[in-house]
């Protein structure tokens, strides 16, 4: 079973091959033109180097967002467009899971941080149980303050992950030793993450009709929450 | 600060000094009805930021992206913008990354949405030739128009 991950979400674009359960390739790296530019040329690539057909794909693993409006929009067309030509099915993933995937072995809890607006993120932690992630807070928008309450009423060792885990770390946790930030090589969106995920979860595959995007949109949240 | 210009060719000399003072990751909210001259001071002040001039009107695409030597300006229109989810879907935020200058046409639409800092451009149209130029929000312009 073959699943090619893509990652558009953010600043980083990432492809990834999986073929059964071993990663046979991966490309990664932080960008500054547009993913509409780069991510299939990036996937063309991957497929050349490893003497793969697109048309060898089982599935596509695709990052359903929060994140980047443009960039999510890219990566979820650019799979539907794949998923109708192939005829074969999609998995749609959260964004702030496959960054806690990336440390899935972390014994505590996982606190996946992204850049929405100034002082506004998006918000999710897991829990980790030999190797598999498990909810403690749905995805969501909040100020950084949520954040603070959350992870100072924990009594659990925590690991930030994602693009904000520094800032996060520095401005609200400098105090706080049991507060760690992810190592330099996982902190950041990598496709690979998502084809682990999709291949846990066959029987949640659905076709490329059925693939949405989820934004947390930011608008409506700052409206509840009160803007400042 | 005020700026009186004579002719298209005074704006764009203008615009190229407010450009070139320039760091990246500013937004500039044009303020200016039909024909004020918002686009062809885009054209000075890209050229003065170091991104050359070969701007055109953002009208129909919403957004045209410059980019130039690891430099980049992102020029908006948002005439056909209704309020803040549209704004949103457009993907403006993802622009705002501290180093791409955004240029905003038609900011009204989309004033609540600014940014604290934001460097405000009203450009009058006195006559056919003459503009006023109204620049607010940022002291690094002051004395450019001596």
């Amino acid at each position: 079973m073959k699943i090619l991950g893509i990652d558009t979400s953010g600043k980083t674009a990432s492809v990834a091959l999986m073929d059964g359960d071993r990663i046979m390739g991966e490309i990664t790296y932080v960008t500054r033109l547009t993913h509409s530019q780069i991510i299939l040329p990036l996937v063309k690539n991957l497929l050349e180097k490893l003497e793969t057909e697109l048309s060898d794909i089982d599935c596509f693993a695709v990052s359903e967002g929060p994140g980047s409006y443009t960039g999510l929009r890219i990566g979820i067309s650019a799979v539907k467009g794949m998923c109708f030509t192939n005829g074969v099915k999609c998995y749609g993933v959260s964004t702030l899971k496959s960054l806690a995937q990336n440390v899935r072995f972390f014994g505590g809890i996982v606190v996946s941080v992204m850049h929405a607006r100034p002082g506004i993120a998006y918000f999710g932690a897991y829990e980790c149980k030999g190797g598999k992630l498990v909810e403690v807070v749905a995805d969501k928008v909040c100020k950084y303050e949520e954040i603070e309450e959350f992870i100072r009423n924990s009594d659990k060792k925590i690991m930030l992950v994602g693009d904000i885990c520094e800032k996060i770390k520095m401005d609200l946790f400098s105090d706080l030793e049991r507060i760690e930030v992810a190592p330099a090589s996982l902190k950041m969106q990598r496709a690979s993450a998502l084809c682990e995920l999709a291949f846990e979860e066959t029987d949640s595959w659905v076709t490329g009709a059925e693939l949405e995007a989820r934004y947390l949109q930011v608008t409506k949240a700052e409206k509840d929450l009160g803007k400042n | 600060m005020v700026k009186t210009t004579n002719s298209p060719e005074e704006t764009i000399e203008f615009a190229k000094k407010v450009g070139s003072l320039l760091d990246g990751g500013e937004v500039i909210a044009y303020r200016g009805g039909l024909g004020a001259g918002k686009t062809t001071f885009t054209r000075g002040l890209c050229d003065g930021f170091g991104i050359g001039d070969d701007v055109t009107s953002p009208t129909f695409a919403l957004v045209n992206e410059y980019r130039k030597n690891g430099k980049a300006l992102c020029h908006f229109d948002m005439y056909r913008i209704n309020g803040a989810d549209d704004l949103e879907t457009t993907g403006f935020y993802d622009y705002m990354d501290g180093e791409t200058v955004l240029a905003v046409e038609w900011s009204e639409n989309i004033e609540e949405a600014l940014p604290e800092g934001t460097i405000f451009i009203d450009i009058v149209r006195i006559d056919d030739n003459t503009r006023e130029i109204h620049i607010s929000g940022d002291d690094r312009f002051e004395n450019i128009g001596d």
